[in-house]
């Protein structure tokens, strides 16, 4: 019985995903295989100790057809520890002129594209760091979106099989939990206050992946509070 | 790949002790090596096992709990608050903690690795003692980051920094007329008469005048017929308050500066108007020559002045009271004078005492008057009507010269302190064989007392007979200790959500009933079981030590607790003398930055522990 429940647990069903994508696009650049043959969590892993990679992108837009990508920030959580000596935030280097809007958000501005690194360079860093990860993010839609572009206009390939969480997701399960359905304000900056976590005034791609980060464990410990919680039970952002 | 920097980070670390003492790129390296977790309410932190990485922890928002391993309370942390400092210590043999560390809410912790730290520490050799483990190390560098050297008073200065190095140094068969031109060349007022090598004598410019011209003496004598015997040094390494003390005491005007029986330099009281800002000498001075108590009660605002100015040029406090102790001293002594000229001659041999507070050296702006008369036993009747008035008198005048009356009625004009050094022993014996709760508080008063004016032997002999009956009685000193540990030093003080103790005054600190007083209580218990004839808090602990009863670490703990402890109070009371405010030992704990609340929190440990101690080592054992 419990056999048959593995078998549609996500985290399998990712597994055989992974097993077509392999067998279906070959030659395969490296780090894309890399990422797809490292090993998966187990179903009886501790959630918090998981190796993890919070991540953040910071663009022009939310459309990935025409919108571009800014900034990548991004740093790996092990052992409960969000590592800042790993941390790493990148510009992309563009010569795009950036909507005003933008660069207010982002405090972005085309100077500072001009020193930037070409895009290949940052995603191949990002993709290798991403390999064997859990990856973090709040409101996976459009890291989801414009690393999916990036992979099709790069390498003509479908959507990669990973293996995501969501901040913003966990955040809205566990306030409909608590009968908290009036709760609108899913900011990653609101979130964190609830939780009782500091203000981080100032923003870019690589502060908001430590906020996230930070809001990730303490939200991991008030759902699973006392229990030592498993993969098995693990919510996981699908594809 | 570059390191890359956090800005919210490094701009939190920035603004924390003890990061903020140190350099920018030494921050942002610190910054960059800092791993960051988060601990629900309730959650432990494992000082893990020989491959577990240690960590210097700073706490970010959330709050913490040390206990001890025997369940104690061992300090209470908030936002901004940092411990595991033992990791750093490399001399001590186990480098696990020996308390437990328990977030009391949801807490977010930054971790520094201890192995990174000592590496940059290592690039930046100077900012080191910043994370000294060692508690003392860190009260120490508090103190030198807050007050430096170089805005210390004159009074803390060594002697060699302020005295002259232009200097006579003559035989004492050199005739007066070459001593004379001597003086003249150097351009010093002094000259040192020596003889086969030995100092012998001093003599000055003034001198020169009053015995040479004006006694019409002939030039060509030597110059040991006018000099002024066996003079009084000091050496180079002396505090000028220590000079300067010994100067009014003899009332001289310069003294030699002595190294090693070699004369190199002179220290006159030009050099300490010259260099001195404070002019506490001068004070004292104008206390000797006034002659009403109109004269002294107007010389207060120059008093006040002085304390400011010696707590802003961050004087330590020990010194600080010592000056305001001498001035007190003055004006009580000086106000003896007048009240014997007013009510005529004593009838009898008596010895005015202080006690408390001005009995320790330890005044300040809040003192009020602790004293008390020891008359000689063939008192009679009519005398002590005579000492009550002289004592009704200078206590009223003590206080206007803005020295309060106390409250508690410990004062010489209170017939119960003016007694016959027979019935003052006699009380003594039953204090200290039956110290119920009222007799321990008299006692206490007066258990510290130093002679100011009269027959000094009284004092002495009352001292002894004390010492004698502490020693004979087997029940006084863990009275003493267990009324002494009743009152806990305010662990949880700075942690709103955590406040230990609640009631009407939870939202200030009393620090002087809760931090100084435990102290000075401590302290007079040490001094008293090892026979300490001093009565400063300092020297109590130090004689203690040097008995055996404290260990060099818990002496040199519980002194930079105490002197920091001061340093807080005097600065409290410095800050509402500048607003207009009468000053007051309530200390507001938001008021406190992270550096003072984290030195503060060390100095509660500090006490807490030594009360621990000191249980065990006078109560319990019996």
């Amino acid at each position: 019985m419990r056999a048959i429940l593995n078998h549609f647990h996500p985290l399998n069903k990712l597994k055989r995903e992974r097993e077509i994508y392999l067998a279906e696009h070959h030659p395969l650049p490296e780090h894309i295989k890399a990422l797809l043959l490292a090993p998966l969590p187990s179903l009886d892993d501790e959630i918090i100790g998981l190796d993890y990679l919070s991540l953040d992108f910071e663009t022009t837009g939310f459309d990935a057809e025409v919108d571009s990508l800014l900034s990548v920030g991004y740093l790996p959580m092990t052992k409960q520890q969000l590592l800042l000596n790993e941390a790493v935030e990148m510009l992309i280097h563009s010569n795009e002129h950036i909507k005003a809007e933008t660069a207010i958000i982002n405090h972005i501005v085309p100077e500072m594209l001009e020193q930037g690194l070409p895009l290949e360079t940052v995603m191949d860093n990002l993709l290798n760091a991403m390999i064997g990860k859990v990856i973090i993010v709040h409101g996976s839609m459009i890291e989801k979106k414009f690393l999916n572009q990036y992979i099709e206009r790069r390498y003509d390939l479908p959507p990669l099989p990973l293996l995501w969480v969501d901040t913003l997701s966990i955040e809205k399960s566990l306030s409909i939990y608590k009968g908290n359905i009036g709760t609108s304000d899913f900011r990653l900056s609101s979130i964190r206050e609830r939780h009782g976590l500091p203000e981080y005034s100032s923003h870019g791609a690589l502060v908001d992946a430590l906020a996230t980060g930070e809001l990730y464990i303490a939200l991991i410990k008030q759902c699973y509070a006392g229990t030592d919680a498993t993969v098995r039970h693990m919510k996981f952002d699908r594809v | 790949m570059n390191q890359t920097l956090i800005p919210n980070i490094h701009d939190f670390i920035a603004t924390i002790d003890p990061f903020d003492k140190l350099p920018k790129d030494l921050q942002r390296k610190i910054a960059c090596c800092i791993k960051i977790t988060y601990l629900a309410k309730g959650e432990q932190i494992h000082f893990g096992g020989e491959d577990e990485l240690r960590y210097l922890y700073v706490i970010r928002t959330g709050s913490m709990e040390q206990r001890k391993l025997n369940g104690m309370l061992r300090a209470k942390l908030g936002a901004e608050d940092l411990f595991g400092f033992t990791f750093l210590d490399e001399a001590k043999e186990s480098k696990q903690e020996d308390y437990s560390a328990t977030a009391i809410e949801n807490t977010l912790l930054y971790l520094v690795p201890h192995s990174d730290l000592l590496n940059l520490l290592e690039e930046y050799p100077d900012f080191a003692e910043h994370f000294a483990s060692n508690v003392q190390v860190r009260l120490h560098s508090a103190l030198d980051v807050v007050w430096s050297d170089s805005e210390k008073g004159v009074f803390v200065k060594k002697v060699s920094e302020v005295a002259s190095d232009k200097i006579v140094v003559v035989d004492a068969s050199t005739p007066i007329r070459e001593v004379a031109r001597e003086i003249m060349a150097v351009c010093s007022p002094t000259a040192v008469i020596t003889e086969n090598g030995e100092i012998i004598g001093l003599v000055t410019d003034r001198d020169m005048t009053k015995r040479v011209i004006v006694a019409g003496l002939d030039f060509n004598r030597p110059v040991r017929e006018i000099m002024t015997p066996n003079p009084l040094t000091v050496g180079p390494n002396d505090l000028v308050l220590k000079a300067s003390s010994i100067m009014m005491q003899n009332n001289v005007r310069s003294l030699p500066v002595v190294d090693n029986n070699n004369v190199v330099g002179v220290l006159t009281t030009t050099h300490l108007v010259r260099n001195n800002r404070i002019q506490a000498v001068f004070l004292i001075e104008k206390i000797k020559y006034a002659n009403t108590v109109d004269d002294l009660s107007v010389l207060t605002p120059e008093r006040q002045a002085i304390f400011e100015a010696l707590v802003e040029g961050k004087v330590s406090g020990d010194i600080i009271g010592h000056v305001m102790t001498m001035i007190m001293d003055a004006y009580n002594r000086r106000l003896l004078q007048m009240a014997e000229k007013h009510f005529g001659e004593p009838p009898c041999e008596y010895a005015w005492i202080v006690a408390g507070s001005h009995a320790r050296n330890e005044v300040h702006m809040l003192s009020d008057q602790d004293n008390a008369i020891i008359l000689s036993d063939n008192a009679t009747t009519e005398d002590r009507e005579y000492f009550r008035e002289l004592a009704s008198w200078v206590c009223n005048a003590l206080d206007a010269c803005a020295y309060p009356l106390c409250t508690g009625k410990y004062m010489a004009v209170n017939p119960k302190w003016c007694m016959p050094l027979k019935v003052w022993k006699a009380s003594y014996s039953k204090w200290v064989s039956n110290p119920e709760y009222d007799s321990l508080l008299n006692v206490t008063v007066f258990l510290e007392t130093r002679w100011l004016y009269g027959n000094e032997s009284f004092n002495a002999e009352l001292q002894t007979h004390l010492f004698d009956s502490i020693k004979k009685s087997s029940v006084f000193l863990s009275s003493m200790v267990s009324d002494s540990v009743s009152v806990s030093p305010p662990l949880g003080i700075f942690n709103s959500l955590v406040l230990e103790k609640s009631g009407e005054n939870s939202n200030t600190l009393n620090i002087k009933k809760f931090a100084i007083n435990l102290l000075v209580d401590l302290a007079r218990i040490y001094g008293l079981s090892s026979g300490s004839e001093k009565g400063e808090t300092i020297a109590r602990f130090n004689h203690a030590y040097e008995h055996n009863l404290l260990s060099e670490d818990m002496l040199k703990n519980v002194l930079g607790s105490f002197q920091f402890l001061t340093q807080v109070r005097l600065s409290q009371q410095l800050t509402a003398l500048k607003e207009g405010k009468v000053p007051d030992n309530h200390i507001d704990p938001n008021a406190f930055g992270s550096f003072e609340r984290k030195h503060l929190k060390d100095a509660f440990r500090i006490i807490a522990d030594l009360q621990e101690y000191t249980k065990l080592r006078f109560v319990d054992s019996e």
